[in-house]
């Protein structure tokens, strides 16, 4: 069992979802390390946003509060900080304002060994978050065989949920 | 309706003790509001600010229920999904959330309109900066109302920004290698 294959199909399983629209970047353009695991996206599915993290968090929860079931993804966690914004303030308030609307937040540690990343490109915020959040489940992907699980609990589940990756894994 | 008596109303119970949260109250935008939301349908979704009780009652809430969340603490976030009135205590908060439900109505193509108010503060920051370049550059069905009375709550908001234009170099080039090193060996 592979890392990247499991996302892949975890992907696909989102997909077949068809509420679910795939935001954020490097969805519909290649080169960061995740971009494969949309291949079985299709690409009008797939929205690609600036790079405005904070913005595309509130963007998702207003694309849910319209039906849709957004999958919000960064790249690294430490770029997803800069969403902590919308993700506290809204996306897991939503529900004690009055509003229904779910958002997959899909992001990823980097490495320190054998080279380190440096420190702003390995971070993981996922303690911090759980804290923060009261209506969001905060979920690590440490193995490949957590993955497909995980993914489908977030997809049947009434709350939110952030699924947090493994970059050094997705080589594997 | 009439909006100058209701927030009398709440000025009234926060005297007496009856509301003891934190309420911004409306006044002086009343032939502004109303003008403006003479366009907006009941379908349309407003997003509105911390300071949103003409808004919400311009947008067909009952009075009872605008003043039973004021009443019970929800005096700068009374939501109702029924009305599609959003509002949010954040400065420029909705400012994304209404872009983004713009996108949804433009996937849909269906005819409701989306009208997103922000303070005059608010629309100095990154967010509006963002959020209406986005919806601009998509042709997204949005409007965004600017309520400009010159403060946020009781900062100025012209003269904490200054004046001048700022000194800024702008080059461009073209990229000759890829981004490398996403993954690990």
């Amino acid at each position: 069992m592979k890392y990247r294959e499991e996302l892949r199909k975890a992907m696909a399983l989102l997909a077949s979802d068809l509420r679910t629209l795939f935001v954020g970047q490097a969805v519909r353009y290649p080169g960061q390390a995740a971009y494969p695991t949309f291949a079985d996206v299709p690409m009008n599915r797939r929205i690609e946003l600036p790079v405005a993290e904070d913005f595309q968090a509130g963007y998702c929860m207003g694309l849910a509060l319209e039906g849709y079931l957004p999958v919000c993804f960064y790249p690294r966690w430490d770029f997803a900080l800069l969403a902590a914004n919308q993700i506290v303030n809204h996306i897991d308030k939503a529900r004690w304002l009055g509003w229904q609307a779910k958002v997959i937040i899909r992001t990823a540690v980097g490495w320190s060994e054998p080279h380190d990343q440096g420190p702003q490109h390995r971070q993981n915020y996922s303690k911090a978050f759980g804290e923060m959040c009261q209506d969001i489940d905060v979920v690590e992907l440490e193995e490949a065989c957590e993955v497909m699980p995980a993914y489908h609990t977030a997809l049947l589940a009434e709350r939110s949920t952030i699924l947090v990756e493994r970059i050094p894994l997705y080589g594997k | 309706m009439d909006l100058i008596a209701f927030e009398a109303e709440v000025a009234a119970k926060i005297a007496n003790g009856e509301i003891r949260t934190p309420t911004h109250l409306c006044g002086g935008n009343e032939e502004q509001l109303i003008k403006i939301f003479e366009k907006i349908g009941p379908d349309d979704w407003v997003f509105a600010t911390y300071r949103n009780h003409y808004h919400a009652l311009l947008k067909g809430i009952p009075p009872e229920a605008v003043m039973r969340q004021i009443v019970h603490g929800r005096s700068m976030t009374p939501c109702h999904p029924g009305h599609r009135f959003f509002t949010s205590a954040i400065v420029g908060g909705c400012l994304p959330i209404a872009v983004g439900v713009a996108a949804a109505i433009q996937r849909h193509h269906t005819p409701e309109h989306v009208w997103c108010f922000v303070g005059d503060m608010a629309a100095t920051t990154g967010a509006f900066t963002e959020a209406t370049r986005y919806a601009g550059g998509h042709k997204l069905p949005i409007t965004f109302v600017i309520e400009d009375n010159g403060l946020a709550c009781d900062t100025p908001t012209r003269e904490v920004w200054g004046s001048g234009d700022p000194d800024v170099l702008h080059y461009s080039y073209k990229r000759q290698q890829p981004h490398l090193g996403a993954i690990a060996a």
